[in-house]
């Protein structure tokens, strides 16, 4: 157990904290440099825009769900939460309320059920991965009462399909949002007690608790802020597409998951890399979009995503951080 | 409805030719209409015995595969032939649909509830047919008729009737589509947006490559599998764009994973420009049809393989008559030249007329 995590009172190094990303980003250089050789056009700019797009919707979510990871917890609900406040967002805006409004709502909403999560688990204390569990499936099981599985369309508001289709310049606004989201969570993460205090209750939760950190406050703070990102990406996703859809988001649990991890945040906690975690996400859209140009089934994508997982930890406990764990 | 004595003479030597045994149950045609006659198998000889139950309501069960457009529309016409039928005190209908498409589990549950319960007739539409096999046998055995719907493999020996139609017709009218407005004008390329591999996927993509593998200036250039979603459909059409741009037709073997294509095409400014052919008909498919950012779609009859599956049960389980193997009916292409023949009621359950 490191010792550097106790300390409460100085920023811990940032250079130490995003040095977990590196096997990530060198993986991430490796396969661009091996697409752009096998299919020309995967380095155009087009593409490329279109990379970024297809990775903000788990990025978004997995920057939260860093910090999670890092306090040695596990958030199952986002994908459930992201379909759940994308529905919220169209049913509104389809009963007329104004698109503002309606999002505003959403992410209220998704901020509140990450606030449900993070007080069962800190004040009732039941396990995280139960807690999250339970969510999941309850907030799917209502998009399904509501919808009886068919989508919610008719969201042609030229203000609310800026979210999602809009460019500011030529960066598309949901890369926009996600690069503000990164540099927010950024901030929190480094450079405030709550990120701190994250990684210490991640490190040692019994030390933590000795140098009087309120455990249950943080941990219902970093849930709630998964929720909203959450929410975020349900409303971006939405305005992408232009539809709520009843199946959106399933599966992002683990997606995140996997970006996290890919990214150099260990799962026992006390250490995180948001610049990893963005790597992450990027490295499987890319992957996704090189084996669909390519013309390789995308059932592979996950044969790929997989061993990617296991070269990254692999390299992580053999480059001399073992340490930490 | 009368029929000719010519015809229904006709019905039954087609009948005789292609089910001996059961030619004396003829005259399927005025019960099942529009039912396509040659896609009729001989029965096995293991299914249930048509029987008349006079106990109501008749307790149906109906288990699709998962709850969506699709399958709320197979059960507006489940409803509306109730209706006909007599209303819900005479044939009482359970619905149980899986919470996921891969959620065999789930409908191996349901169906043992209903065995159990000694329901009179279960309608299930297969996706993993050897995981529910058993169940269709014990049900079977217990003296419950199996109807499947939108099933693409059948090769149970239990089951009465398999209700739908032909999924590589699904297929081949896309192809025919596609054949007819392009044969004459060069070298065409085609994109395919694929739903997760299975029956259903194989089946369509049989039919689809029958047709057009005929026309040496018709190719594929591109074909991936989308997860029968439209979030997949928007990523896969623009990784596809990227590595193809110059594709003519953007394919999908539903209208979901077109209508994200859809997407993509309207973010790279091509709606209109390359030509996506759908199926199934979903209603914003039909919207997009009107409006030129979809070229073509095939419906497959959504709602008449509900009335269909109580058609059969009434036959089956009310009158103690035979039913055919096979009710399929054939699949429609709309394009902008005949989408204003269809009757937006086909959509949703119209509550019958009480005068």
């Amino acid at each position: 157990m490191s010792t550097q995590a106790l300390d409460t009172k100085t920023p811990v190094s940032k250079f130490k904290l995003s040095g977990g990303a590196s096997g990530i980003v060198i993986a991430l250089i490796v396969i661009i440099v091996a697409l752009g050789v096998a299919s020309p056009r995967f380095l155009s700019v087009g593409n490329l825009t279109d990379i970024t797009r297809q990775a903000v919707f788990v990025a978004i979510i997995a920057f939260g769900a860093t910090l999670v990871i890092a306090m040695r917890g596990i958030d199952l609900s986002v994908g459930s939460t992201l379909a759940f406040t994308g529905l919220i967002a169209a049913d509104l805006m389809n009963r007329g309320f104004n698109p503002y409004l309606s999002v505003g709502a959403s992410l209220a909403v998704g901020t509140l059920i990450g606030i449900v999560n993070g007080v069962l688990v800190a004040k009732v204390k039941i396990a995280d991965f139960i807690v999250t569990m339970a969510m999941m499936v309850i907030t799917r099981g209502l998009i399904m009462v509501y919808t009886e599985g068919i989508p919610l369309t008719g969201l042609s508001n030229p203000s609310f399909q800026v979210f999602g289709q809009g460019f500011v310049g030529f960066v598309p606004m949901p890369v926009l949002v996600t690069i503000l989201t990164f540099a927010a969570v950024y901030f929190l993460l480094y450079q405030t007690r709550l990120g701190r205090y994250t990684l210490s209750i991640g490190s040692n939760p019994e030390a933590a608790r000795l140098v009087g950190i309120r455990i249950d406050h943080i941990k219902i703070a970093v849930y709630a802020l998964t929720g909203f990102l959450a929410a975020l990406s349900g409303v971006l996703l939405t305005s992408r597409l232009e539809a709520a859809m009843p199946e959106a988001g399933e599966g992002y649990e683990l997606d995140v998951i996997a970006a996290v991890v890919m990214g150099g945040t260990s799962l026992a906690g006390g250490r995180a890399s948001l610049l990893g975690t963005a790597a992450g996400a990027v490295l499987m859209a890319v992957v996704r979009n090189g084996l669909n140009i390519l013309n390789v089934n995308t059932f592979w994508h996950q044969v790929v995503i997989g061993a990617i997982i296991l070269l990254a930890v692999c390299a992580d406990k053999f480059g001399g951080r073992s340490r930490d764990t | 409805m009368k029929r000719s004595f010519c015809n229904s003479l006709a019905a039954g030597l087609i009948v005789a030719v292609v089910v001996p045994g059961v030619a004396f149950a003829a005259d399927y045609g005025a019960v099942f209409p529009g039912f396509l006659m040659d896609k009729v198998i001989p029965p096995t000889g293991k299914e249930a015995k048509p029987q008349v139950k006079t106990n109501r309501p008749l307790k149906v069960g109906f288990l699709p595969t998962a709850m969506d457009t699709y399958y709320q529309r197979v059960l507006a016409g489940v409803k509306e032939e109730i209706d006909r039928a007599g209303g819900p005190s005479t044939i009482q209908l359970l619905v149980q649909a899986p919470k996921s498409q891969s959620a065999t589990d789930d409908q191996v549950r349901t169906m043992e509830a209903w065995i159990n319960e000694r329901v009179d007739a279960i309608a299930v539409a297969l996706y993993n047919e050897g995981a529910l096999e058993p169940l269709i046998r014990r049900a079977t055995e217990a003296g419950i008729p199996v109807f499947l719907f939108n099933s693409p493999v059948a090769d149970d020996p239990y089951y009465v009737s398999d209700i739908g139609y032909d999924q590589s017709d699904g297929g081949r009218a896309q192809a025919q589509w596609i054949v007819d407005n392009y044969k004459d004008k060069g070298e065409v390329k085609i994109a395919v947006l694929e739903g997760l591999p299975g029956p259903h996927t194989a089946q369509r993509m049989k039919g689809f490559n029958e047709v057009l593998s005929k026309y040496q200036n018709l190719k594929i250039v591109a074909k991936q599998p989308a997860g029968w979603v439209r979030a997949q459909g928007l990523t896969v059409t623009e990784n596809m764009l990227t590595a193809h741009p110059d594709v003519d037709i953007l394919v999908a073997l539903y209208d979901e994973m077109a209508l994200g294509g859809l997407q993509a095409l309207k973010a790279r400014k091509l709606n209109g420009k390359i030509a996506i052919v759908g199926y199934e008909n979903m209603k914003e498919a039909n919207d997009a049809i009107k409006v030129g950012d979809f070229a073509a779609t095939v419906d497959t009859g959504a709602k008449e393989e509900g009335r269909n599956i109580i058609r059969a049960v009434e036959q089956f389980v009310m009158k103690g008559e035979s039913v055919p193997k096979k009710i399929f009916v054939a699949p429609k292409t709309y394009d902008a030249k005949n989408i204003g023949t269809f009757d937006p009621a086909d959509y949703i359950y119209v509550a019958k007329n009480t005068k």
